[in-house]
């Protein structure tokens, strides 16, 4: 009979600990009970799915000039309007969707890589190695992101949109570097890890499969914040003259067409619309995620 | 206390060292010839690269090179601007302090209305003004600066017609007599009132707009800082022995909770610096943003590379005088 109920317990504890969720999946699922964050969610799928289908659902192609019907305010054959050169802004909105979303995307995740991947050696290698990262990632964070995007990307000849995206790249690692090394620094004397030590584990294995996975929560928020900083620098650049050129259809180029053009208030309004509900809705999510996440930073 | 001074001041001097490596880094990665990151071959003769070659050592090994920039960047030589056609230390001079001035008033600004914010979002915790305040934070780092600064010009200079559209004074009008470079601050201690008004009206626009990002910003970090403290035993003390809440908070709660805010306040100036780009072209506010654009896009890698180190000079400075400071305020940071 004991012998039964002992296997029933052991059963019982098991199923509970194969229910058990990862926090991470946890916090994802948590994000339903979060309503500024599912508007988030639906905003984002809804640009994804923009960036995607743009060339099926413009109504017309985005360079395509109709001189005499230049400087429209929006109506019913152009819902954004036209600009000067009688190009449909609300086409051209849809279009850049794929330069700005891609664009974001790719460069938090280049730059995330790297930071994370040198804040992890820095943090768990310590000694000069450290010494090495830290001050480099000190120099970097020493100049202001866009004033730095743009001595880069003029000395590497001038504007571009791959230009752009190697300076967005080369300024915004040392972050994720400095969450990274700190994730590390603070995992790296929990008892399990000393465990791993004594059983013979190498250093790679306990950094890869014992430290990194304690990580990713700071490090997912950050990135989820940061595509939408990523995306307002990339248009910065843009707006500038530093990042893509005419007549691509780049939101912050868009933006700079508009530039004393008072009376003509949609030729940068729409671009710029777009450009607040892609961060506005990154920030709704990496803020709920951010919540789920650590509990002890709810509501601050 | 000697030693913390001491250790920062060291690491600073290290930063400092490492920043001048990457602009060199920077300077010789221009495409061409190396001399054009001192002085455009549009603008210099033959005579003149072959100087610039000599002073610069761009014959000898790149270590050589390095000492000898150093050397002439501490002589202020920062090379030949083609935007200008002056030398890049005399033109940064020149912009320098209306960028300072700008980025006072938008600081100003942002903590005349982010501070109060700040406090009333802790004491009405998740009441209504704190959802407000969390909203302006998050919509602060969503709305780009450079349409917000298109969007104040047209509402306030175009259609409204209540503020200038940019500038530092009226066309034609010459400053007041030079003593600081800050057009309001000059013309303040000179009596010249009629400019002070005019300087005081241009910088408003332009120094609202900069200083709205960091409203968010913070009033976020005062409301939790405060909330932090609001949780000590000797706040519940001071509400224990019956002190109404407003002398809780204004001379207990929040004297500690502001040393925090310090740092944050530092960090904010690197932001405004950055936001000074956009916002001094947008108001033709002639400063370091304005001529960071103007030179970058014009490939003048003398004048932008110079911007790049002397901005990166002033943010150190000011994190070395936040630490220190912090140092002052909160004893245990010391010890660390």
């Amino acid at each position: 009979m004991a012998t039964i109920r002992a296997a029933e317990n052991a059963a019982v504890i098991s199923q509970k600990v194969r229910r058990e969720r990862s926090p991470f999946v946890k916090a994802l699922l948590s994000l339903r009970r979060n309503p500024l964050a599912m508007v988030g969610l639906v905003v984002l799928a809804l640009w994804l799915l923009i960036a995607l289908t743009a060339p099926l659902i413009a109504p017309v192609e985005p360079n395509k000039q109709d001189i005499s019907h230049r400087l429209q305010g929006p109506n019913r054959a152009h819902f954004f309007g036209t600009d000067d050169l009688g190009r449909d802004i609300f086409s051209r909105v849809l279009y850049g969707a794929r330069i700005s979303v891609p664009a974001g995307i790719l460069t938090i995740l280049a730059t995330g890589t790297i930071g994370i991947i040198l804040g992890a050696f820095a943090g768990y290698v310590g000694g000069w190695l450290d010494n090495i990262i830290m001050r480099a990632a000190d120099v970097v964070l020493a100049f202001p992101s866009i004033i730095l995007a743009m001595a880069i990307t003029a000395v590497r000849g001038g504007p571009s949109v791959a230009n752009a995206l190697v300076a967005i790249i080369l300024v915004l690692w040392p972050e994720y570097a400095r969450v990274m090394r700190g994730a590390v620094l603070a995992l790296k004397s929990n008892e399990y890890v000393t465990a791993a030590e004594a059983i013979g584990a190498t250093r790679w294995r306990i950094l890869v499969r014992h430290i990194l996975p304690g990580t990713d929560a700071p490090i997912i928020v950050k990135m989820t914040l940061d595509i939408g900083a990523a995306i307002i620098l990339m248009a910065g650049l843009s707006f500038i003259g530093l990042g893509a050129v005419p007549p691509n259809p780049e939101w912050g180029a868009m933006i700079n067409a508009s530039v004393a053009k008072f009376y003509d208030w949609w030729l940068g309004t729409f671009p710029a619309l777009a450009i607040i509900s892609v961060v506005m809705s990154l920030n709704f999510v990496g803020d709920a995620l951010r919540d789920a996440l650590d509990p002890r930073l709810r509501g601050r | 206390m000697a030693q913390y001074l001491v250790r920062r001041l060291l690491l600073s001097v290290v930063v400092l060292f490492l920043t001048t490596i990457a602009t060199f880094t920077l300077a010789h990665s221009v495409p061409g010839d190396p001399t054009a990151a001192i002085v455009s071959e549009k603008i210099a003769t033959p005579a003149v690269i072959a100087q610039v070659r000599k002073k610069y050592g761009l014959d000898k090994p790149v270590p050589v090179q390095y000492v000898l920039y150093l050397k002439n960047l501490l002589h202020g030589d920062l090379g030949q601007s083609l935007t200008t056609r002056h030398s890049v230390g005399r033109d940064l001079k020149e912009f320098f302090p209306a960028t300072v001035e700008l980025a006072l008033f938008a600081m100003m600004f942002a903590m005349v209305v982010g501070g109060p914010l700040g406090v009333l979002a802790a004491i009405r915790h998740n009441g209504a003004v704190d959802h407000a305040a969390r909203g302006v934070s998050l919509l602060g780092t969503a709305v780009p600066i450079y349409y917000l600064a298109l969007l104040a010009q047209t509402v306030f200079a175009y259609r409204l017609k209540i503020l200038p559209f940019g500038g530092r004074l009226d066309d034609g009008i010459d400053p007041p007599k030079h003593l600081t470079g800050l057009y309001t601050v000059d013309a303040l201690v000179h009596g010249q009132w009629n400019l002070l008004g005019m300087a005081l009206k241009h910088v408003l626009l332009p120094g609202i707009v900069l200083g709205s990002f960091a409203i968010g910003i913070i009033a976020r970090m005062i409301r939790s800082s405060l909330l932090d403290v609001m949780n000590n035993d000797y706040v519940r003390t001071a509400r224990a022995k019956g002190l109404p809440e407003r002398a809780v908070i204004g001379s207990h709660a929040l004297r500690n909770a502001l040393i925090p805010t310090v740092t944050v306040l530092g960090l904010t100036f690197g932001g405004l610096l950055a936001g000074a780009v956009f916002t001094e072209s947008i108001f033709r506010w002639p400063g370091l943003g304005q001529y960071a654009v103007q030179t970058a896009t014009k490939l003048d890698f003398a004048g932008i590379l110079g911007v790049t180190l002397v901005v990166a000079v002033v943010i150190i400075s000011l994190n070395l005088l936040v630490d220190i400071l912090y140092g002052f305020l909160d004893p245990r940071i010391r010890v660390n």
